[in-house]
Formats: structure tokens, sequence, C-alpha cells
């Protein structure tokens, strides 16, 4: 030792020294460390937060734009039991059943008598459910918890909002945008443990979406048709407020989901829409200066196309105003016009609507336009009173919507938007006037032209009516039609667009055997309008808003 | 000196020794009250999530237009009811001899005897709902 030390005493002394020195102060560092810790407690800010349990990852609720929820995550329990250790049978159907009345005694009976360790009783109760058994207190019986996808609405809102499969795995509307972007996106915003919890905020209203369904519902009704649909635009956001399409499903039980009728019709299909595509060919007009609302059409006799005849469904043999085409819905001044404006021209314009391109908003179903491969005289006249292209119904609203808002296009979407990234999102493609003489001319043609049906007083209603022959077996059928009214309110500074389509409606004794579209999608449309202004805080005027005001109003956006 | 040194410093390890232990035990007691805490806060958040799918369930307009049907007197808005700016004047006196009769058919007690029959558990469709979690799920597949 003394050596190690080296030298003499006094060295090995003082070397001691130092070293108990050094011992002394590291542990009165350590000591002083845990006094503190000891007055202190356990700092709050050390808690390490626990993991998600569960064997699932978790799904964002769904709500609407008021926050109502639409879809969320439930934990629900199934009882099971272990027929070995039940005591007595008897005693345990006897309680059991008063809750369950759907078990059947018998077979109870002879599950649970059965030699096995393991069998299911109940799938899925519901909390209070699973309580009032808990409370029991049957020997033998368990619980097993399990995570599931809960639609408290129902099917309100169904073709939007989508649905789950078992494994929780999002296969339609926006469950199914979710999963595309990204599950752990989704889990993120379910993630419990954050402060504020962030729910996938939708656009629908859901009164607004009632209404409309509702409204559609008793018209499928009425005219035996075979489907409907109905979409309600903000005109200045382009956020949809309430899409249907009839009929539906609902999706806590989506087995029906996967029918081919219950398709979303909306964005999931294409239509030719028929004369309501006129609008557009008006706009077009008017933008590039071939025509204003003194040009003068000469309809007095139908128009070859290829092989067949353009004509008119209520011919009038007569040189017409711009108006007048517009209210009487002449195919033949339209695709006078349309040819005016020149064909590439016709093509470029539709192109730079987004009339070719699958439009893709977050509701995963798009179908893509179908229109001719080559783009040609016929194309150019049948296209312009809405034949020879098929669209998504969206995409003509999205359309419609810059055709009465001022001129800008928004990109239509199913979640709400910050108004501040508006400016970014909108792109000016018609000029103001244009669309105010569309404007007026919407206006018109519900104070005098074929949309009489659509007046829902007050709210000042204007659009455009079709009647579109569906082809069935390569030709087109009158006696299937697809009846729509895209429209807009209040029309002398629009808030909101719509188009309300009923697919194959029937005519009927009241409609004097009348099938047209202003005997059955007006007056939809406009009941739908009567009840959804109110909702959507749209003041019931007193003063008329005539046609001819809108045009003098140079203010109007 | 070494000595004493050496028993102050062998009292001091002990002291310290029983401080960690017993801030070791504290640790743990907190530790399982944390897991305690976080199960209770799952459990609540679950309960929060479940309320409000119940709440939700409650909303659905079709409940609520059959419920404003049976106990409310409203009536959706007529434009022909609306008194434009500027003529509430000479609209008030037309409205005030309409009020009689209204008095007469009294909708309060109506809907006050309405609301006392859900109350007393009669048996009112939706108004009361026991489950609606169960109502929810009712019709699937089981």
């Amino acid at each position: 030792m003394r050596r190690w030390f080296g030298g003499d005493g006094s060295m090995a002394r003082s070397r001691g020294r130092l070293i108990l020195g050094g011992f002394v102060l590291c542990f009165g560092v350590l000591g002083a460390r845990i006094a503190l810790l000891g007055a202190g407690g356990l700092g709050s800010d050390r808690i390490v937060t626990a993991a998600v349990s569960g064997d699932r990852i978790p799904r964002a609720d769904i709500v609407d734009r008021n926050g109502l929820v639409l879809a969320t995550d439930l934990r629900s329990a199934s009882l099971f039991a272990n027929p070995r250790k039940v005591n007595d049978v008897d005693e345990a159907i006897e309680l059991l059943t008063p809750h369950l009345p759907e078990l059947d005694a018998g077979k109870l009976r002879k599950k649970l008598t059965a030699d096995k360790g393991f069998i299911w009783i109940k799938r899925e109760l519901t909390p209070r459910l699973q309580e009032t058994i808990h409370d029991l207190g049957i020997a033998g019986f368990g619980f097993r918890n399990e995570t599931r996808r809960i639609y408290p609405m129902g099917p309100v809102a169904a073709h939007v909002v989508g649905f789950v499969d078992v494994d929780s795995i999002g296969l339609a509307g926006i469950e199914k945008y979710l999963d595309a972007r990204g599950r752990l996106f989704a889990a993120s915003l379910a993630d419990p443990l954050k402060h504020r919890s962030a729910p996938v905020e939708l656009s629908i209203d859901v009164r607004v979406q009632h209404a409309l369904t509702e409204e559609l519902r008793k018209a499928v009704e009425k005219f035996k048709a075979k489907g409907a649909l109905g979409i309600v635009m903000d005109a200045r956001s382009g956020e949809v407020v309430a899409a249907s399409s009839l009929p539906d499903f609902n999706p806590n039980d989506p087995k029906d989901a996967l029918k081919k009728d219950r398709i979303n019709r909306f964005t999931g299909g294409v239509f030719e829409m028929g004369s309501v595509f006129k609008a557009v060919t008006f706009a077009m007009a008017f933008d590039k200066g071939i025509s204003n609302l003194a040009s003068r059409y000469d309809v007095r006799a139908p128009l070859r196309a290829g092989s067949s005849k353009i004509d008119d469904f209520h011919p009038q043999r007569r040189i017409l105003t711009v108006p007048e085409v517009f209210t009487y819905s002449s195919n033949i001044g339209t695709a006078k016009m349309a040819l005016a404006v020149g064909i590439p021209q016709h093509e470029e314009f539709l192109r730079g609507f987004g009339f070719f391109e699958r439009l893709r908003t977050e509701v995963p179903e798009a179908a893509a336009p179908l229109r001719p491969r080559r783009w040609s005289r016929v194309t150019t006249m049948t296209a312009s009173f809405g034949h020879g292209i098929s669209v998504q119904p969206l995409q003509l609203v999205a359309a419609s919507a810059a055709l009465v808002n001022g001129g800008r296009y928004v990109p239509p979407t199913f979640l709400k938007r910050d108004p501040a990234r508006l400016p970014d999102l909108a792109r000016q493609v018609l000029g103001a006037d244009t669309s105010r003489k569309m404007r007026y001319l919407y206006r018109l043609n519900v104070v005098k032209g074929t949309a009489k049906k659509a007046k829902a007083e007050g709210y000042a209603v204007g659009g455009k009516t079709g009647t579109a022959e569906k082809v069935v077996g390569g030709r087109y059928s009158k006696q299937h039609r697809f009846n729509s009214f895209l429209g807009a309110f209040p029309m002398d500074s629009p808030r909101y667009v719509f188009v309300v389509s009923i697919d194959e409606p029937q005519p009927l004794k009241e409609t004097f055997g009348f099938a047209t579209s202003g005997w059955n999608a007006v007056p939809t449309a406009g009941k739908v309008v009567a009840r959804i202004a109110p909702l959507l805080g749209i003041r019931p005027r007193t003063e008329p808003v005539t046609a001819e005001g809108i045009l003098r109003d140079k203010a109007g956006g | 000196m070494i000595r004493v040194l050496n028993i102050c410093l062998v009292i001091a390890v002990l002291a310290v020794a029983l401080q960690v232990y017993g801030l070791e035990h504290e640790s743990r007691d907190a530790g399982k009250r944390l897991t305690k805490l976080h199960e209770e806060i799952a459990e609540e958040r679950e309960t929060i999530r479940r309320l409000r799918a119940e709440w939700s369930y409650l909303n659905t307009p079709a409940r609520l237009e059959k419920l404003a049907a049976r106990y409310l007197a409203h009536e959706p808005e007529d434009v022909a009811r609306v008194v434009p700016d500027g003529q509430i004047g000479e609209q008030v006196p037309q409205l005030q001899k309409a009020e009689p009769e209204e008095q007469a058919a009294d909708p309060i007690s109506e809907m006050l005897s309405g609301t006392e029959t859900a109350v007393s558990g009669a048996p009112v469709e939706g108004a009361a709902a026991a489950d609606p979690i169960g109502d929810i799920l009712k019709g699937m597949d089981q």
C-alpha cells in the first residue's frame, strides 16, 4: 500500500486527503441533488406519455361544418362465456335473456352445456348494455373490448362520408381519402393525447343535406324514378354544403353500398347533362364577344348534323333573340351559337373549365368524363346542348358557379375551406359582364321561361332546365330521361349554386302526362331552395327581384 | 481525525441511501397513480366520444323534424309573413288582431302537456331513447 502511494508518509497522507476530498465533493453533490428532488417532488414536466394502447390504429372523427359527429370510433364490448366455468346454466340464462331478447334460450342452453372453453354469446354490445350485464355478475362470463366505427347519423351524407370495412380500412368517401393520405396522417388527427383533437371537418351541413335528401326522396317516390342526385355548393368558396344521391345506404351496415344503383352519382358517375349544359355555351358566346343579348338566331329549320337532324323540343319556327333561345331552350339556336364561336374554340373553352378531365376532389369516387375522340362539327353542335359529352354533375355545378359569381372558377371541395386561401384557389375564367348576363338569363328563365315552377318566393331563384334523353341500347330513348335543374340563388348576387337531377322520372296524371324537367326536377328544386335558404341564413325578400334589375345592377359581383 | 470523518461519511451515506429509498418508493407510487390517471383519462375520453356520438344521433335532422312537428307550433318561414322595412307600423295592427285566436289554442300548454308525457316515460318515439348507440347499431348484421 505504502509503496503504491510512493515516497514518504506526509506525501501519502496528502494524497489520501486529496482523494478523500474528491469523494466528499462528489457525494456531496449527489446528496444535494437527492435532497433537492426530495424537497421538490417529481417535476410534472417529466411525465413520459404512455403509448396509445390497443391493436388498432385510431381513425379521426368526421364532423359536419357545425361540428356534429358523422363518424367516430367507439369501443364496444363483446360478451363471451367459458362454459366450463359457468356454475348454474339455468340461472345464467334466466338473468341474461331479459337484456338480450334476441337470444334464443334453447340454443343458449345447448351452447353453455357444451364442453368448450370459449364461446361468443353476443358481439358488439352497446356500452350501456355492457354495464348492465356486468352488474349481473354471472360467473364464467366476460367481455372483450373491440373498437368499431360508428356513424351516428346513419345514412345522412353517407356517400360523402363513406364507410370502412371490419379492419377499419376506408372503402369509400372521405374515409377512403383519409387512408389515402396515409394511415399515420389519419391517426395523427385522432391522437387522443393531443390537447386539441382535430376531427376532419366536412363542408357538409347536415341540416341542408337532410332537407335536400328528403325532397329528392319525395320526388323519386312521386315520379317513380330510378334515382336522383342533388348538389348544393357555396358559389364563392366552392364548398359543397350538401350532396346527395339516391338510393343511398346506411354506412353502419354498408352491405347495400356495394350494389350498383347505390353509387355516388354526384362525382362517381358521368351523365349527358342535356340542356342545362347550354348555360356554358351561352357564357362562351358572350365571353368571346360572338353574341350579346340582342343577337338573333334563326330556328325555323332543323339543323343537319351528319346523318341526323337537330330539332327543338318546343319548336318556335321563327327568329329568336338570345334570351328567347335560352328560355325556350332551343337546341338549334344554341348549336348555331357554338358554331359561330368556332369548333376548336369551343373545345378549348370546355377544356379550360376542366370538362375533359376527371375532376378530383376529396371524395375518391371520381368518374372520368366521356367525349368523342375527335372534336368535330357534330360534336360541337351536340355538346352545345349537353349531348355527346358526359361529365360529373359536380363539374357542371362548379362551372355554373363561375358563370354566376362574377366569373371566378373555384375548385369544389368537400372539406371546410379557410376563406383566406380563396384568392390563391380562384381562377378568373369569365368576364364580370358575361356573368351578369348569365344571371339575367337564369333569373329570366324562372320568371317567365321553362323553370317557372322553381319559384321559391322571396329567394330569387334562377336557373336552366334540362331534359336529357338517355342512351338505351345504343339509341337515344324518348322514354328514358335524365332531368335536371341547374340553378343558383339569390340571383342578384348568388350565394349558392345547385343542381337537382332525377333519373328516369315517369309522367303522371297531375303533370298532364309530361315528364320533362319543368314538371319534376324544377318543382323539386323549388322546394329544396324554399327549405334550405332559411337554414343557410338567406333573408327572404318581399321586393321582387326582376331579371331586368339584375342586368342594370352594375355593382353586383 | 480520519476516523471522525469516516463516521460522518458513513452516517451521510446511510442518510442518502434512506432518502433514495424513500424517493424510489414515492416515484413508484407516482408511476402507479400516473397509470391510473391515464386509464381514467382514456375512460373519460371514451365516455366523451360516446356522449358526442349520442348527441349527434339525437340531433339527426329526421328525428328533430319529427319532434318539432309534434311539440312546436312553429312553421316554415314564409315570405308572405315577412314585413318589409319601414312597413312595420302599418302591419302591426293586423298582427294584433290575429292574436286572440292563437291564445285560445294555447300552444304553450299543449307543448307542456306534451313534454310531460315524454318526461314521465311514455313511449314517445325517439324522444327518450334509452340507448341511442343501440339504435344506431340496430339493423346491423349480428
